[in-house]
């Protein structure tokens, strides 16, 4: 989005043509863990002029209407605007103000968009390693429509809808390998990306369990033996060596040790089938 | 009760598993007491010794020490210069007769200090040790035989005799030896126990 902005406050002067560009998909430099509910990050091109003396960030929820400012410095081209609504969708322009403080008469272009997203819990808040279309519903703040969430590389999303701006359902894969997040295992962070690129996360609503199934790494229905072997062999692997083995290294978290081993120990001798 | 041991697992194991015996030492006897006032004298006959014909090439049960009702199994491997991946000992016995107290680590596949990874279960069922223990990456072999393992019984009766035997010899979910790829090496009559007795 590109927009042009005329400033001629002052008569005789030559005009300054401000070139403003505020992107929505800028949204995105946003890191998750610099984000706090309740807030939206914006940001523009800087505007190449010597008598720039900074920008004034304009936002309100309606269209064209903006109640609220905040004055950022021209060093900066990009700012959060916090302590927002949830749910509201907020209305962004900027001006570009002079040393005299006068504000260029045109807004840049207008973007809109919720505070960022935030989950909170989801329900069930756990399944086992190798579990297909496992339905879950999230819990949280500022969904959009088109609000996407992300478990991590290691559980699928096969299609999911909100239902509301706190409420959104999920249709998920927890592949075999998955990694396991109950203690001590690191726990799972979940993402909302709303529509756009913004996005926030939690650590910890959903926790992939280990699939006692696994233990039996040969699937000769029993745990010990060459499952014991397998693990050896891959032992003090990691994902990407020669000898590293994904069905030994069963808590998923990368490595072939004694994690998969207390795993295995845990299960010696249960059968299955 | 379940026991792992190893080197790098030593204390990960005896935390989770909550080892009753001696985690990382290699279990033990447990409770050996009971001897004096049981009346139960133990005694284990093997079914073949290892001077007989019968062990070449196979793992036997041998008779260790004993004191009053408390009588040692060692489990000879004498499969010679052959690398081993991985052994699954399946042992049964009547737990009316015997009850398991332990084990301790032999040399034939190594010890924890070295990297081989002991696991004992004695909780599948009643009259069952699950045995697996696997050397490091790569195997061992062994040139003149040698104890797997030692597993100490407490004997609780007198009693003509009970069998001790692998079960399942030479299947993927029983007794067998494995080489490196996971590849049973050990023929069904590899596989020889004994005769618990109490008088």
């Amino acid at each position: 989005m590109l927009s042009s902005i005329i400033k001629d406050s002052h008569p005789g002067r030559k005009a300054l043509r401000w070139i403003f560009w505020i992107g929505a998909t800028l949204l995105l430099i946003l890191l998750p863990s610099a984000v706090s509910a309740g807030t939206i990050k914006v940001a523009w091109d800087p505007v190449g002029d010597a008598d720039l003396a900074g920008y004034k960030v304009y936002y309100g929820t309606t269209s064209g209407l903006y109640t609220s400012s905040t004055t950022v410095a021209k060093e900066q081209t990009a700012t959060d605007l916090t302590n927002l609504q949830d749910c509201k969708v907020y209305y962004v322009a900027v001006k570009a103000v002079d040393a005299n403080g006068n504000e260029s008469q045109a807004f840049s272009n207008e973007i809109s968009g919720m505070s960022a997203p935030m989950p909170a819990t989801v329900s069930p808040n756990s399944a086992k390693q190798a579990t297909n279309n496992q339905l879950v519903t999230i819990s949280g703040t500022n969904f959009d429509t088109q609000a996407r969430p992300d478990f991590g590389p290691d559980i699928l999303v096969n299609s999911y809808a909100a239902t509301s701006c706190s409420q959104m359902t999920a249709n998920i894969t927890i592949t075999a390998a998955a990694r396991v997040n109950s203690a001590p295992s690191l726990p799972r962070l979940l993402t909302i990306i709303n529509q756009g690129g913004p996005q926030g996360s939690k650590s910890g609503p959903f926790t992939v369990l280990f699939n006692e199934l696994r233990a039996d790494i040969d699937k000769s229905g029993r745990v010990g033996g060459r499952d014991l072997l397998f693990w050896q062999n891959a032992f003090g692997s990691v994902s990407g060596d020669p000898n590293y083995n994904i069905d030994a290294d069963l808590n998923g978290d990368g490595t072939v040790d004694g994690a998969d081993l207390t795993l295995l120990a845990v299960w010696h001798g249960h059968i299955f089938f | 009760m379940k026991l792992v041991q190893g080197s790098r697992m030593a204390f990960l194991s005896c935390f989770l598993v909550l080892a009753l015996v001696n985690c990382g030492g290699g279990g033990g006897g447990g409770d050996s007491g009971g001897g004096a006032g049981s009346g139960v004298i133990a005694d284990f006959t093997a079914n073949c010794l290892n001077t007989d014909a019968c062990s070449n090439g196979a793992v036997t049960s041998q008779k260790g020490t004993a004191a009053n009702n408390v009588v040692e199994v060692q489990l000879w491997l004498n499969k010679l210069n052959t690398t081993i991946g991985e052994a699954q000992l399946d042992l049964a016995f009547d737990p009316t007769v015997a009850s398991y107290q332990g084990y301790t680590e032999g040399t034939a596949l190594g010890g924890s200090g070295g990297g081989t990874k002991y696991l004992v279960d004695d909780q599948q069922q009643p009259g069952e040790v699950l045995v697996d223990i696997a050397p490091p990456a790569g195997g061992k072999s062994i040139s003149s035989p040698a104890i797997m393992v030692k597993l100490t019984f407490k004997v609780l009766k007198v009693s003509g005799g009970s069998n001790f035997s692998f079960r399942n010899p030479d299947t993927l979910n029983g007794t067998a030896l494995f080489n490196t790829t996971g590849v049973i090496i050990l023929t069904i009559n590899g596989w020889t126990g004994g005769l618990f007795s109490g008088v």
